[in-house]
């Protein structure tokens, strides 16, 4: 399917079709052309502009979570094969917590270790390396699912990186900030060095980690209640009313339900917890948000039924994967 | 929901999810020259780099060898022939879509402390580099590891067709 012209060799392709924009044969994603087009334009402006104007550039990353991460998560949401996701579901979440887990506590430690050997100047404390290490092994949706997205990979293969970058996230995030949470007594100490944490409170330690990793749950299975509850909420609205014979009305809705819910389950934390594992949060929200977009997926189908079948659409609307197999 | 809704909201979604993409990749490339103060070190990204290889091999290739054990065990017991493991070919693909995105950068902006220029920095430029190196490739390594790729999955407009 990606080789259009089988007999020309794969390496030998001409250039221009190279940088042709058919999707079939872009060997060059336009992610890459657009992180060098910002790097075109940053150097200009490094070149040439005043500090006014880079100030005008400097991006909060707020707006990164609020803004733009969410309408990449529900359309990745909206267009996911709920069958193979729920298919491959144990591997989907060995990868994103274990897998997590490992790779960012190997590179905290390799990091760790390279600043102790006398080539690097530079003196990392273990937690600053666990931190990176966490910061380094969250993968990426949008990435990932922008390539896979154009060259339509193989649907399971497609389905575990996706579930796994999106849920994987969400552990970087928990350990980054129970990393950061070490950080505060032991900056205290001058030579961050000599007491990498290890004798600093061991008990603490531990129960810290619990701590984290019971909030880490909490939030995981509060969120996924919440978009299940709105979910099944609109999915009722809108088959109860009569919404659907105004069709601009009805995208309005939805759209902002989706966002709604996500700002609704951020309001939440922010009421209730500290302010510095808003992060957590957030992300968990990705998945009450990705749970309502299931449910609105399964909208038409569900609401289709009764058309075809005259059977009770709302009992299957509770079981999730249930439409899927109907259809 | 009506058929309008339903094709209208697929389309709105997918409309601010290209937009939201394109410009946080423009975005972290731009952030690489204009943001102030950051301080690169060439050895301690390049050991990042590998380490995050590394890291990510230990993760995945240790992991799918046991589910694939798992999965094995569970089709052996219920004496299943399809085992639905996960091939070769399938877990280099995992390895090699390990690359990082503007999640590591946005939380990085959080680190503080006495380091924290030298580790945004790194930060960025590993993402930055994976995204080119890896997701530059991608299409590449679907081509040598033999996967499918067009495989259409949309059931539900392809079904409708059929109705």
């Amino acid at each position: 399917m990606v080789n259009l012209h089988p007999h020309l060799p794969l390496n030998r392709r001409p250039l221009r079709q190279l940088l042709s924009p058919s999707k079939k044969n872009t060997r060059v994603h336009e992610t890459v052309i657009s992180i060098f087009a910002g790097m075109a334009v940053g150097l200009i402006l490094r070149l040439t502009a005043a500090d006014s104007v880079l100030g005008l550039v400097s991006f909060d990353y707020q707006f990164f979570f609020n803004l733009l991460l969410p309408p990449i998560i529900l359309a990745s949401g909206y267009e996911l094969h709920q069958a193979n996701f729920f298919r491959n579901i144990g591997t989907i979440l060995t990868f994103a917590f274990v897998g997590t887990f490992i790779s960012a506590v190997v590179l905290g430690i390799i990091l760790w270790v390279w600043c102790l050997l006398p080539i690097e100047s530079m003196t990392l404390s273990f937690v600053e390396a666990i931190s990176i290490g966490a910061t380094l092994s969250a993968t990426d949706p949008v990435t990932i699912l922008a390539i896979f997205n154009t060259y339509k990979v193989d649907p399971k293969l497609y389905t575990i990186i996706f579930g796994e970058s999106i849920l994987n996230d969400a552990v970087a995030i928990v350990l980054f900030e129970t990393a950061q949470r070490y950080k505060v007594p032991s900056l205290a100490d001058d030579d961050l060095l000599t007491d990498p944490k290890g004798t600093a409170g061991g008990s603490l330690t531990a129960f810290k980690l619990f701590e984290s990793f019971g909030v880490f749950l909490l939030v995981f299975f509060g969120s996924l209640m919440i978009g299940v509850l709105i979910g099944i909420g609109t999915s009722l609205i809108l088959k109860f009313t009569h919404v659907r014979r105004f069709p601009k009305l009805e995208s309005c809705i939805i759209l902002l339900i989706a966002y709604a819910s996500y700002f609704f389950a951020n309001a939440i934390h922010m009421s209730g917890k500290l302010c510095r594992t808003r992060l957590i949060f957030l992300f968990a929200d990705q998945k009450s948000r990705y749970c309502v977009t299931t449910f609105l997926r399964h909208l038409p189908k569900t609401l289709r039924i009764p058309q075809h079948v005259a059977a009770d659409a709302i009992d299957h609307k509770v079981h999730l994967p249930n439409p899927v197999t109907i259809i | 929901m009506s058929r309008r809704t339903q094709l209208t909201t697929k389309f709105i979604f997918q409309i601010l999810s290209q937009l939201s993409e394109n410009f946080i990749f423009i975005y972290l490339g731009l952030s690489l020259f204009t943001e102030p103060g950051l301080d690169f070190r060439p050895m301690f990204i390049l050991v990042t780099v590998s380490g995050i290889c590394i890291a990510r091999g230990l993760a995945v290739f240790p992991l799918s060898r046991l589910i694939n054990l798992v999965l094995r065990y569970r089709a052996q017991r219920f004496g299943r022939e399809e085992t639905g493991e996960i091939s070769f070919p399938h877990q280099a693909m995992l390895f090699w879509a390990g690359l990082r995105g503007a999640v590591g950068v946005a939380l990085a902006a959080g680190l503080s402390g006495g380091n924290a220029l030298t580790l945004r920095a790194t930060v960025l430029i590993v993402v930055v580099l994976t995204v080119i190196i890896f997701g530059g490739t991608t299409a590449r390594m679907l081509e040598i590891l033999g996967i499918r790729t067009g495989v259409a999955d949309e059931p539900r407009f392809r079904r409708r067709i059929r109705h």
